[in-house]
């Protein structure tokens, strides 16, 4: 064989290889995704919207995530009212009794979700709609800003009819959240509570300051924390904590976590606790949200 | 070669050869246009007919050096119609399906195009989905898909490229294809078969037509692109989806060599 028919051989066995190995198996991950040459890419790759928390709720603070406009949001929530610390007596509180609330949102717009919840916690229904108002970047961090405004009515409240006007509580809250690494976000929220203890005849009003943060250990599980800052009062004596996890699998979120709070509904979880924030009195307490589209 | 449509090429008439069964009234249009290289056979001709006898093996030679009709077609999406590619996860507990309208892409066949000789080996193709604009009609899974799964901000589009292998007319005026060529999802590409029809976007039989709808269903393997889906409790996710596209293409420009 002359070099000049080694190399033509040579050649021809680089030339028959090149598909072969196209056709084996996968090829390592392609960075650069370009389009072939001689035709010019005319659709550029979208640009989703901003996020920061993945779902429209923190533990029992809001945040400021809505849906996707005519999307529903099913929510059950269950307080145990015995701590964990029971034990097994108590079946480490599952045996109950539990405050428990059920809800259900709807989102008028992309950006405003309206949710009706019941607590069975002095039957108290509450109706909120939730803006989210503007989202943008701070140099490379996420921000998104919510407003929330919210009416609560008590229909159990001791010596006096369920249509009473004390019985009304309103809220405000601004809801601030931003996102400073990829997997972790906090929140601070600002809530203003009109007619805080239904009981007296006088309602006051107080600010409350809500902290939450949220870190994603894995694509779908994320731990959460939360602080809501309250005045002390009788029967609300400590300020109300809660931490956990977060199960995230597209349609639900699965959050189980432990809390001296166990009270669900904004107009009064924000109030506090008469439990201290130690491992005596944490409570267990879970949320899950399925997110619908009929 | 046929002589009597080299004469006829070599006379200047070239729209009428192109013409013939297959070629389009946009073929025969664009064609009409091209009068410029026309006046040379022309002038041509008239040295032929000086030439005697001659005129037959110089006609012969001169076909084979003259340009005698387009070569090669090149079909887009039309962006301007309801493209779609579509999903379909079918699990025990939860269905769910995935559509977008972003698809671009285009098809360029040598030869003489549909229904006429086409040399399908140098033919091309090239399809991509912006991936970041499917909608599962729930945002937040939506979300969860893009960042999780598709891993979109690495991974913006799936494709698919390669060629055309077999290409059959199938009743009602439209045809059947088989296109051969890598699959590339989530960075990772798979040669794959595809099967499709193809048939006229409006009434004229897709050989006449510039309109052309395309539809084509086949399953992809997640696991085949390395996309992995975590068992979570109830919920899940088929790992065969059922991919739908139904996009139309048309006839944007005619390449001569």
């Amino acid at each position: 064989m002359t070099p000049r028919e080694a190399l033509s051989l040579g050649r021809a066995f680089l030339l028959a290889a090149c598909p072969l190995a196209a056709a084996v198996g996968p090829r390592a991950p392609v960075e650069g995704q370009e389009p072939q040459p001689r035709w010019e890419r005319r659709l550029e790759a979208s640009e989703p919207r901003i996020t920061v928390f993945h779902s429209p709720m923190a533990i029992h603070l809001p945040t400021a995530e809505t849906l996707g406009r005519g999307e529903w949001q099913f929510e059950i929530s269950h307080r145990f009212r015995p701590p964990l610390s029971d034990g097994a007596e108590a079946f480490w509180g599952l045996d109950g009794p539990v405050n428990m609330r059920i809800g259900l949102g709807y989102a008028l717009t992309d950006r405003a979700l309206l949710t009706l919840a019941r607590s069975n916690v002095r039957d108290n229904l509450d109706l909120h709609l939730k803006l989210r108002a503007l989202e943008g970047r701070a140099g490379s961090v996420p921000l998104m800003v919510g407003i929330l405004g919210g009416v609560a009515w008590s229909t159990e409240v001791a010596g006096r009819d369920a249509t009473d006007s004390g019985n009304f509580q309103y809220y405000g809250q601004l809801i601030l959240n931003a996102r400073p690494t990829e997997g972790w976000a906090v929140g601070v929220v600002p809530s203003y509570l009109h007619n805080v203890l239904l009981e007296p005849e006088d309602p006051e009003g107080d600010l409350f300051l809500g902290l939450n943060t949220r870190l994603q250990v894995t694509r779908i599980l994320s731990l959460e924390g939360e602080w809501n800052v309250s005045q002390a009062r009788e029967e609300a004596e400590h300020q109300a904590g809660a931490f956990g996890v977060e199960l995230e699998t597209g349609g639900h979120f699965f959050k189980i976590f432990l809390t001296n709070s166990i009270l669900l509904n904004p107009s009064q979880y924000l109030l506090g606790s008469p439990f201290r924030f130690e491992a005596a009195e944490w409570r267990l307490g879970f949320t899950i949200t399925r997110l619908l589209r009929f | 070669m046929d002589v009597s449509r080299v004469s006829t090429a070599c006379t200047g008439d070239r729209a009428a050869f192109a013409a013939g069964p297959g070629a389009s009234a946009r073929v025969r249009a664009v064609l009409r246009r091209g009068s410029g290289p026309g006046r040379a056979p022309r002038l041509f001709r008239r040295a032929l007919a000086a030439a005697g006898r001659l005129w037959a093996p110089l006609l012969l030679a001169a076909g084979f050096l003259l340009p005698s009709r387009a070569d090669a077609q090149l079909y887009q999406v039309d962006l301007a119609r309801e493209n779609r590619v579509r999903f379909l996860s079918d699990a025990p507990l939860e269905d769910f399906e995935g559509v977008t309208h972003r698809i671009d892409g285009f098809v360029r066949l040598q030869g003489e195009g549909l229904g006429g000789a086409t040399d399908l080996a140098a033919s091309e193709l090239h399809f991509e989905v912006d991936l970041a604009s499917l909608d599962t009609g729930i945002g937040l899974r939506n979300r969860h898909m893009r960042d999780n799964y598709l891993e979109t901000k690495r991974f913006p589009f799936a494709a698919f490229s390669g060629r055309i292998e077999t290409l059959e007319p199938a009743a009602p005026g439209g045809f059947r294809v088989v296109a051969v060529g890598g699959l590339a999802i989530h960075g990772v590409e798979r040669s794959r078969q595809i099967e499709c029809r193809v048939d006229p976007a409006g009434t004229a039989p897709a050989t006449e037509s510039e309109d052309l709808r395309v539809r084509c269903s086949f399953p992809v393997a997640l696991p085949d692109h390395q996309i992995s889906i975590p068992r979570l409790m109830f919920m899940r996710i088929n790992e065969v989806v059922e991919l739908d596209v139904d996009v139309y293409l048309t006839l944007s420009r005619l390449e001569e060599r």
